[in-house]
């Protein structure tokens, strides 16, 4: 088991999972597959049960019932299903190679075992693609849900707006209680709109248009304040800058990184908490941190936190009710940075609150 | 005595927008921010209807539903989700829909025909 094992850990490296899951969580998924697999070889199998497994019409087994909960976890994990795939495909090539490398004969008691190994390989490869494709399903109908959820929510302020304005006993006062409600709302609305469409255009493998030129970071900091301030605007910001930081960056596109920042921090701090945003540099980069105080975000939704699918996947099993963002921003602001050749980070823990920290080197990509 | 109603929504631009609406319809208002503060009002209030929207932080509608319904003091009091998502409304029980978004003579017709 350790040879497969450590021959399946060199195979795991390949596959660009870092960050997905840890080492020691690779191999235990191996671990619990291979133990599946051979527990089904030793269960007793007649011709009849075989020549419905070959079919697809096997009941269920310890193997194909250890396959579903892992294509479901894989789901979550942020798998494509081409890496799920590759996994069954190095997990079985792996185990023949190493068998045959040990020099054994193939006796027909050992190539009955070699078909029993790849029947049961390709079921539990066939349960894990099924309850992946189920999961995503589930994930993607929350989406749609949310999507509906967000952009009708500051729809409803300007479709009640525009109905009353139209009423006969409107004040003055109310009349100009309605008009920056509705701005705001129009602002929010193509905020969410343009977030959309850059999620749709990375899904799709586009290139995210950038435009660099040389500014300066605490101008772009200061005008993303402004914006939130907007939107948010019983909430205090407080922005702590020393001096200038010039260098060569995408202004507009940094700015909608730290307004989306700055409109979370504000939308879930604790209650008339401030939203402190720290511009610091060094000669080679720029270091934005937005901190609020508030409810933490629990450990398990921060490893997925810039990975909108993931993250709705965890939170809707968790809290069995709908989340009322799907994160489009974080992911966004990830892309972004990235263009920028930077990171994008966070933590949250007591008593600091959650930050989240931006680095950008000055100098042009 | 103008009837009164307790909104509750968490979006706050919604809620004064929806206040000047029920001010102008001739209710007299009350409103939280959330589930939890619509049920702090409603232990020491009687509105004579619960507007709320269902999906909110620290408690949501459904649950201030299932609260106000266990209540002696609020138990009959009409109650009106209102929803962008209402097929996400799992609770159970009488309760009247809004769906988001609505205007103004939508919501008026609702109110009136729950407060009558």
């Amino acid at each position: 088991m350790e040879q497969i094992l450590a021959e399946w850990d060199r195979f795991a490296r390949t596959l660009e999972l870092d960050g997905l899951l840890s080492r020691k969580e690779i191999r235990d998924h191996a671990e619990q597959i291979l133990r599946a697999i051979a527990l089904d070889i030793d269960t007793h199998q007649s011709a009849e049960q075989q020549q419905r497994k070959s079919q697809g019409l096997s009941p269920g087994n310890a193997a194909a019932s250890g396959a579903s909960i892992h294509g479901t976890a894989r789901q979550h994990d942020g798998f494509t299903l081409l890496q799920l795939t590759a996994e069954f495909r190095a997990l079985r090539a792996t185990v023949q190679r190493l068998w045959f490398a040990l020099g054994n004969a193939l006796t027909p008691a050992h190539s009955a075992d070699l078909i029993r190994f790849n029947e049961a390989i390709d079921q539990a490869l066939a349960e894990s693609v099924v309850t992946y494709v189920a999961q995503a399903t589930r994930t993607k109908d929350t989406f749609l849900a949310i999507l509906g959820h967000d952009l009708r929510n500051p729809l409803a302020t300007i479709a009640l707006s525009g109905s009353l304005l139209a009423q006969p006993g409107m004040t003055k006062e109310a009349t100009a209680l309605l008009a920056p409600r509705i701005k705001r709302s129009a602002s929010m609305m193509n905020s969410m709109i343009n977030d959309l469409l850059e999620y749709a255009r990375a899904e799709l493998g586009g290139e995210m248009p950038m435009a660099f030129s040389d500014s300066d970071m605490s101008e772009i900091c200061r005008s993303a304040v402004v914006d939130a301030s907007a939107v948010h605007p019983q909430c205090s910001f407080i922005f702590n800058v020393e001096k200038p930081v010039p260098g060569c960056f995408d202004q507009i596109r940094l700015q909608q990184v730290f307004t989306n920042l700055l409109n979370n921090a504000a939308q879930y701090r604790g209650d008339d908490l401030p939203v402190t945003m720290t511009l610091s540099s060094d000669v080679e980069s720029a270091t934005i941190a937005i901190q609020n105080s508030g409810a933490l975000i629990p450990k398990e939704a921060i490893d997925a936190i810039f990975d909108p699918m993931v993250q709705l996947a965890i939170t809707t099993e968790q809290t069995e009710r709908a989340t009322t963002s799907l994160g489009l921003g974080l992911y966004i602001a990830k892309k972004i940075t990235e263009a920028h050749d930077g990171s994008i980070s966070v933590e949250s823990r007591d008593p600091v609150g959650t930050t989240f920290t931006v680095v950008i080197p000055r100098g042009r990509p | 005595m103008n009837k009164s109603i307790l909104i509750v929504d968490d979006e706050p631009d919604f809620l004064d927008v929806i206040e000047v609406a029920l001010v102008l319809g001739g209710y007299q208002v009350m409103r939280a921010k959330d589930g939890k503060q619509a049920w702090e009002i409603l232990g020491v209030e009687t509105p004579d209807i619960i507007l709320s929207d269902y999906s909110m932080p620290r408690m949501n509608g459904c649950q201030l539903f299932d609260l106000v319904r266990n209540s002696d003091r609020s138990k009959n009091t009409p109650f009106i989700f209102m929803s962008s998502t209402p097929e996400l409304i799992s609770s159970v029980g009488a309760y009247s829909m809004l769906r988001k978004p609505f205007q103004f003579d939508t919501l008026m017709d609702k109110v009136d025909s729950m407060s009558s």
